[in-house]
């Protein structure tokens, strides 16, 4: 059976041929879930949460989905450990109320990831900056997904890159938008994500100072090569390419639906 | 004067997301003294990496905020932020159209180069310029000295200092039925 790595190009075909019913006939190949890639596998085991029939997608190897499964069956609402030495591959859920974002062992997660960066080869400033920019991902996930429970969060490095991603079963950005009548007017999944990730824009009104979470992250990625996903409905928002940001960001239609919203990111020096 | 080393504060030298900045603004005020001595509190970012936006928004201005609410004997500066951590601050401060006084500390608890943070508009810039240059002021006074230049009356000049004291960049003392301005820190320039 030949054998694919799962990345997002991949993933998006795999949940294609499921859509058109051709999943069991005509997938043929074995998913290597190659360490490293957290996001794809992220996004795969979440949807599988939802789609039955996909479990039976055949996965080559266990991990990163193992680590990934065993941090959402966790009964724990925080990460285990106080070390600030990072694991090649680590998730964690996100603690569900804002003040534990504040917890020693919350700290630590993120300080792994700062260490996850700085090994990976990144300066002591942009890992800082990356953590920097976790951090924002995570309050957004806490702070809008209304489901807080359902958020987890994970790192991966490797030298020459680190990845991590925040993902939640929430309401998702259309649905958290649209409670501020600013943006009663969304009608879809893409513009919504295209708003909510533009500098300014916030369920909480527009120009209240708030939504300024992603351009702290797109501040972190300066000068540094990124490929960045972000999920939501039945959409999808990538960026890729030196200096991500919103000028070179993809919109496109991508079923099946995602319940919640996913933020993936990779950075190379 | 209060110190708050924000990375002891913390627990870490990465500052990010709204929450942990309303964390530590609770934490702050939950070790301010009793007592209404006049004093200023140092938000010190020594060795503090990243101070994101919204965690800026949360405790500067939250605490900025409270002292002007609850404890008005009490200013604030933002003290040793490192390049990063200053950009955060402007751009938080520049989208909220907010100010805040920024300084070195050294050591010995030394205050120096204390300047505003921020944009001010023109009126409110000739108005802390001229604070600046007479060191204490009030509103009569401004009017008189300023009568020929400005068109503006003694009401006028009361609602710009008190804009000022909103801010945080200046701070008043009642003097018999008059309030009077100056700035939080002694040495504070104007340009940011």
């Amino acid at each position: 059976m030949p054998q694919r790595e799962l990345d997002f190009r991949a993933l998006d075909e795999l949940l294609q041929a499921f859509l058109m019913g051709a999943l069991s006939l005509g997938t043929q190949t074995l998913y290597s879930l190659g360490p490293g890639r957290i996001g794809p596998t992220t996004e795969l085991m979440l949807q599988r949460r939802h789609l039955s029939t996909l479990n039976g997608t055949p996965l080559a190897s266990a991990s990163p989905a193992k680590d990934l499964h065993s941090a959402m069956a966790s009964s724990g609402t925080l990460p285990s450990g106080t070390s600030f030495s990072s694991h090649p591959i680590e998730f964690s859920r996100i603690p569900p109320a804002l003040e534990s974002l504040s917890e020693p062992k919350w700290i630590a997660f993120n300080m792994r990831l700062k260490h996850a960066a700085t090994s990976a080869g990144f300066t002591k400033k942009t890992a800082a900056g990356i953590t920097g920019a976790f951090g924002e991902m995570v309050d957004n996930s806490v702070r809008h997904s209304e489901r807080q429970l359902t958020a987890i969060a994970g790192y991966s490095w490797k030298p020459g890159f680190v990845e991590f991603v925040v993902a939640d079963a929430g309401v998702g950005v259309l649905t958290s938008l649209r409670r501020h009548p600013n943006y009663g007017h969304l009608q879809d999944h893409g513009t919504a994500l295209f708003t909510a990730l533009t500098p300014g824009e916030s369920r909480y009104g527009r120009g209240t100072g708030h939504g300024t979470g992603f351009k702290t992250l797109f501040a972190s990625l300066a000068d540094l090569n990124g490929f960045l996903r972000f999920r939501s409905g039945d959409h999808a928002l990538e960026i890729d390419g030196t200096n991500p940001d919103l000028t070179n960001a993809r919109v496109s239609q991508c079923p099946p639906f995602y319940e919640g919203f996913f933020v993936s990111v990779l950075v190379a020096p | 004067m209060m110190r708050v080393d924000l990375k002891d504060l913390a627990g870490t030298d990465i500052l990010s997301g709204a929450a942990n900045g309303t964390t530590a603004l609770a934490r702050v005020v939950a070790s301010l003294p009793p007592g209404a001595e006049e004093s200023i509190i140092v938000l010190d970012f020594r060795h503090v990496e990243v101070a994101t936006s919204s965690f800026l928004r949360e405790l500067g201005l939250g605490l900025r905020d409270y002292c002007n609410r609850s404890r008005p004997e009490l200013g604030l500066v933002v003290a040793n932020p490192n390049a990063a951590v200053l950009e955060e601050l402007r751009d938080m401060l520049t989208e909220k159209r907010e100010a805040m006084v920024i300084c070195q500390v050294d050591a010995r608890g030394r205050l120096s180069g204390a300047r505003v943070a921020g944009p001010l508009e023109e009126k409110q810039r000739f108005t802390l310029d001229a604070v600046l240059k007479l060191r204490e002021a009030d509103a009569a006074e401004l009017f008189k000295r300023y009568e020929r230049l400005d068109s503006i009356g003694v009401n006028g000049w009361n609602n710009r200092l008190a804009a000022l004291a909103a801010k945080g960049i200046l701070r008043e003392r009642r003097s018999g039925r008059t309030k009077r301005y100056r700035p939080v820190v002694e040495d504070l320039q104007h340009g940011t």
